[in-house]
Order: structure tokens, then sequence, then C-alpha cells
């Protein structure tokens, strides 16, 4: 079984008297791309704030690498890399002053990681120009190189990806999958972006108005998320009989709205239809259907816009 | 702790701001002495153009060096919460102790640098460029800095207490500006009429900096206390406020959260 890298217990955060985080409990595995998916406002990175001990939780715990004492949190952080928010340097200093501070700071030993850390997100150009003079995409890599700097074993990573170029943002990605699959490292990785997500992660945790509403590994989700014939009749049940007995259909589902879904017979649906129309049974509307992770993501957390 | 430190030095060094303030503060006071040395020598009569007058200069202006704490404690606070960069440091394990008190240490290291080699300026111009007077002008300049010393930690220790509570400049001045002086001020005014203010006015480090007083013909420091005790008190109620300040910063920024 593998090792629990971070968990959280009913971690909750309130401002005021909003929840900004609720009730939060979930485990990010070793090995594993953990997706932190949720509109803007959501509670991503007020969540990723907690795990990292920028901000304190109201009620509930973090573990991180099993242990959720303070002096045990703060030693399990020198194993993390992170970007929360946007990445932050010290304006007036260049990309590799800033990370020679870090790592003096963190006691990384070996000047030599800077270098590395710089090549491997593509930022060796960089040269002497100024942070204040970098573009956003230059930000966003030299936050990545200061979360890998210290090989760390965990990375928490908040719309990492935001203000890179098309080109950026397969190199990142690339990047990510290399660094989880060559060093075992653990993402926890949080979007809005949910394209990007699932060419990346392998659990998905939905999470809305502060609450985790789902959890849920790639393999169940592309279950979840297969084309299907969305039926929709006047007589539920004496549909489904027909299917299951003059089809042997076993694979499919009545939504709360009364609707059918069927995950077989994906091209004949006039099939179905012939065995509607046989029975006696009024057909409203027969069409084939697909649930991508947008589909799934807005059917489970209301189709309401950001806010 | 010595990471940090080590860090944060680093830093320092990288930055514009920490040799402009050297540079700025002993250009000023050198260009005083030029002028005395060039008015003495244009005028016959001229009576300061020696190095008496101006280390009494220096000496009698020591209060301008408890407001220079303030931006020495500004500069190498380094924007923390306008750069955002203080959340790097949290997330990547540092503790808030070693943060604050870290940022203290190089604060305190920085300034007794700069205060070594602006006044080690300044003294050496006055005596290449001045008439020397006698060495007991020297010695009570020492001494005063000895005494006025725990006054100016005061001052960078509750400088950094309020930078690390405010997140906006503006505010964390203002907070410094009352603490430091508008309450010794006010202070002053309500002790004519009540014994406890005017008690409590006495030991203000605002006040405590702005009442010492010179004899030039003994070489002696003149303080609110007698001998030794005034030595003694200076110090004793310089580091007590400064550890009351130390104290109220770290409790509150252990628990404030960052952006």
């Amino acid at each position: 079984m593998r090792e629990v890298i971070l968990s959280t217990k009913n971690l909750t955060k309130k401002y005021n008297n909003t929840f900004a985080v609720n009730n939060i409990n979930m485990e990010v595995k070793q090995g594993e791309i953990y997706g932190l998916v949720g509109k803007n406002g959501a509670g991503k990175t007020t969540l990723l704030r907690l795990v990292s001990g920028q901000a304190f939780a109201t009620e509930g715990e973090v573990a991180l690498f099993d242990t959720a004492t303070p002096k045990g949190l703060n030693d399990g952080r020198k194993r993390i890399g992170s970007i929360i928010e946007t990445p932050s340097f010290y304006n007036n200093m260049t990309a590799e002053q800033n990370l020679e501070y870090y790592r003096i700071q963190r006691g990384i030993p070996g000047k030599s990681c800077v270098t590395e850390a710089l090549t491997e997100v593509g930022l060796t150009h960089a040269g002497k120009k100024k942070y204040k003079s970098f573009s956003l995409g230059m930000k966003q890599r030299l936050g990545l190189a200061l979360a890998l700097m210290n090989k760390p074993e965990l990375l928490l990573l908040d719309e990492p990806i935001n203000g890179l170029d098309p080109f950026g943002i397969v190199e990142i990605r690339n990047l990510l999958l290399r660094l989880n699959q060559e060093k075992n490292i653990t993402i926890l990785i949080s979007s809005h972006i949910l394209s990007e997500l699932s060419n990346l992660v392998t659990y998905y945790g939905f999470i809305d108005k502060g609450k985790l509403v789902k959890q849920i590994s790639t393999e169940e989700l592309s279950k979840e998320c297969n084309r299907y014939v969305e039926l929709k009749v006047d007589k539920v049940e004496a549909m489904t009989a027909l299917l299951e007995t003059k089809l042997g259909c076993t694979s499919y589902q009545v939504t709360p709205d009364h609707t059918i879904r069927i995950f077989e017979y994906l091209d004949q649906t006039s099939v179905i239809s012939q065995l509607a129309v046989n029975h006696g049974i009024g057909l409203n509307s027969i069409m084939t259907k697909e649930i991508n992770l947008e589909n799934y993501f807005i059917q489970l957390v209301g189709g309401e816009s950001n806010d | 702790m010595i990471n940090y430190i080590k860090s944060e030095l680093y830093r320092i060094l990288r930055s514009k701001g920490s040799y402009m303030f050297i540079l700025i503060c002993a250009g000023l006071l050198i260009s005083s002495n030029v002028i005395l040395a060039i008015v003495g020598h244009t005028e016959a009569n001229f009576p300061y153009n020696n190095t008496g007058f101006a280390f009494s200069m220096f000496y009698s202006d020591l209060p301008i060096v408890f407001f220079l704490c303030i931006s020495v404690a500004s500069i190498i606070f380094g924007n923390e919460y306008s750069n955002h960069t203080m959340k790097n440091s949290i997330s990547y394990g540092i503790s808030r102790a070693h943060i604050y008190f870290g940022k203290l240490i190089v604060e305190m290291i920085y300034a007794v640098i700069a205060f070594m080699a602006i006044a080690g300026i300044y003294i050496g111009s006055a005596y290449l460029l001045l008439e020397n007077a006698k060495t007991g002008d020297l010695d009570l300049l020492i001494r005063a800095c000895v005494v006025a010393l725990p006054i100016f930690l005061f001052a960078l220790a509750t400088t950094n207490c309020f930078l690390f509570i405010i997140e906006g400049t503006g505010g964390a001045l203002t907070s410094i500006l009352g603490v430091m002086l508008a309450f010794p001020l006010v202070s002053n005014f309500l002790g004519m009429k009540f014994e406890f203010f005017q008690n409590l006015a006495k030991l203000l480090p605002w006040n405590l900096i702005s009442n010492m007083g010179f004899d030039n013909e003994k070489y002696q420091l003149i303080l609110p206390w007698a001998g030794t005790t005034g030595y003694a008190n200076y110090w004793i109620y310089g580091i007590a406020q400064m550890l009351l300040f130390v104290l109220i910063g770290y409790v509150v920024f252990c628990k404030k959260e960052i952006k």
C-alpha cells in the first residue's frame, strides 16, 4: 500500500462567517498526481495555503508525511516544493540570485542545484535580467525552479500554467509528468483549466464552495465520462425492463430527471428506438452524447458562472 | 536561524539601498566637515573649523540617529509584504521565529556596521580636514554613543515589530512614529498636569535620547540620573522597552497569516 504523503482531517477555514474551506478530508498518496478542480473562489488556494502553513485552520488538521505536530509540519514542509498564488521574488535580484537566496535560507548544499533548477525549467537565458522585468511566463518558471530546487517529495502547485504560452504549457506538463514518473514526485496541482489536468492527473478532487464534493481516480472518471445514448421516454421502468430482457443491456443508468443513459448500442440507436415504438412506449428523444471532464465538473458543482 | 541570517546578508549585499544609505549619510556628514574647513580657510577667526566642534555636532544630533534606525529597519525588511516573498520562506518550513528574530538580528548587524562606517568616515574626515582639538571630544562622543546604543536598538526593534505586524508601509510607519515620537511628546504634555505621566515620560526612549546633555568643558554627559546610575538606567530602560516590543511583535506575527 502506498504511503500517504498529505492528509487533511475535517480541515476547515472560516473568514468571518464564510467557509473558505469546509470540513475537507483528503489523502494524497505517494506517486499520485492529485488534481484539485474548482471554480475561482472555490477554496483551492486556501486549502493549499493551509497545507503550506501560510494560513491557520479554524478547525481540523493537516498531516504531512504522517505527522501533524507543528514541528513535524515544518520539517515536512522542507520536503515540499510549492507555488501558491503567483510566484513572488525580490524585484531587484536576478533569477539566479533569487534562487541562491532561498538555497542559502533552506540550507541546500551545493550551488549546482540553482543552475540545475534553472535548466530544468528552461530559464538559463534569463541571465542578468532582474525579476521585475520578467514576463508572467518567466515568473511562473522561476517559481517552479524554486519548487524543484530542493528535490522535493511533494509538489504543491496552484495554477502553475497561468501565464504560460501553449509551448510553455506543454513543456511544463511534460516536465511534471517526467518528475512524477522518473523521480516519483507526488504532485498536488490545482487548476480550473480542466483540459490541462486531464492530460496529467491520476486522481481528482472536485472542490466547490469550500467543500470537497467528490474524489475520484482517473480510471473511475473515464468510466463515468463515457459516450452514451441518452433516451427520454414516457415509461422509464417499462423501457429499462425491455432493455434488459429484449436487448440484454445491463450497462445503463437512470438519472434523477428520468433520463436513461445507455452505455451500449452506441452506434445502433435505431434498435433502441424500434424497441420502444414496438412496445408502445412514447419516445421523446434519443441521441448519442458524451460526458467530458468539463461537463462532468459542471454537472457536479452546478452550472453557475465563475465568481 | 543561521541559514536565514546568511540568506538575508546575501540579499543585503546585493541591494543598492544598503550601500546608498551609508553613502548618503556619510556624504552629508563629510560635506559638513568640508564646509567647516572651507570657511575656516577663508575666515581667519572662524572658531568652528576644529574636530571638537565637529564631534559635538555629532553627539548633539544623536536623536537623528534614532530616526535613521527606522530607515535601517525598513531597508533591511525589504518590502516582504508588498513583494509577497515571505510566503516562500513559510512554505518551505522556515519557522516564524527564525524569520522574525533573523530579520531583527540582521537589522542590528547592518545598523552597527553602517553606524561604525558612517561615524568612522565622519571622524576620519574631521581629522583630515579640520584642526585637531583636545582628545576629550572624541571620548565624549564615544561615551554618548555607548549610552545611546540601547535606545537605538529600541528604535530598530520597534520598527521591526510594526513592519512585521502591519502590512502597509504607511500604516506601519504611522504606528512607529506614534509609539516612538507622538506618545513621548503627549506624555510630556500630560506630565505637566499628572505626576504619573511625568514619571513615565522620563523613561520613554525618545525623551531619554533628547534629554541627553553635554558639558563641553568637563567632557561629561549630563543625564537625568547622576553618575553611573544614569548610564545603567539608559541601558535598563532602553533594553526593557526593546524587549517589550520584540515580544509583542513576535506574538502577533506568530498568529499572522501570510499572503
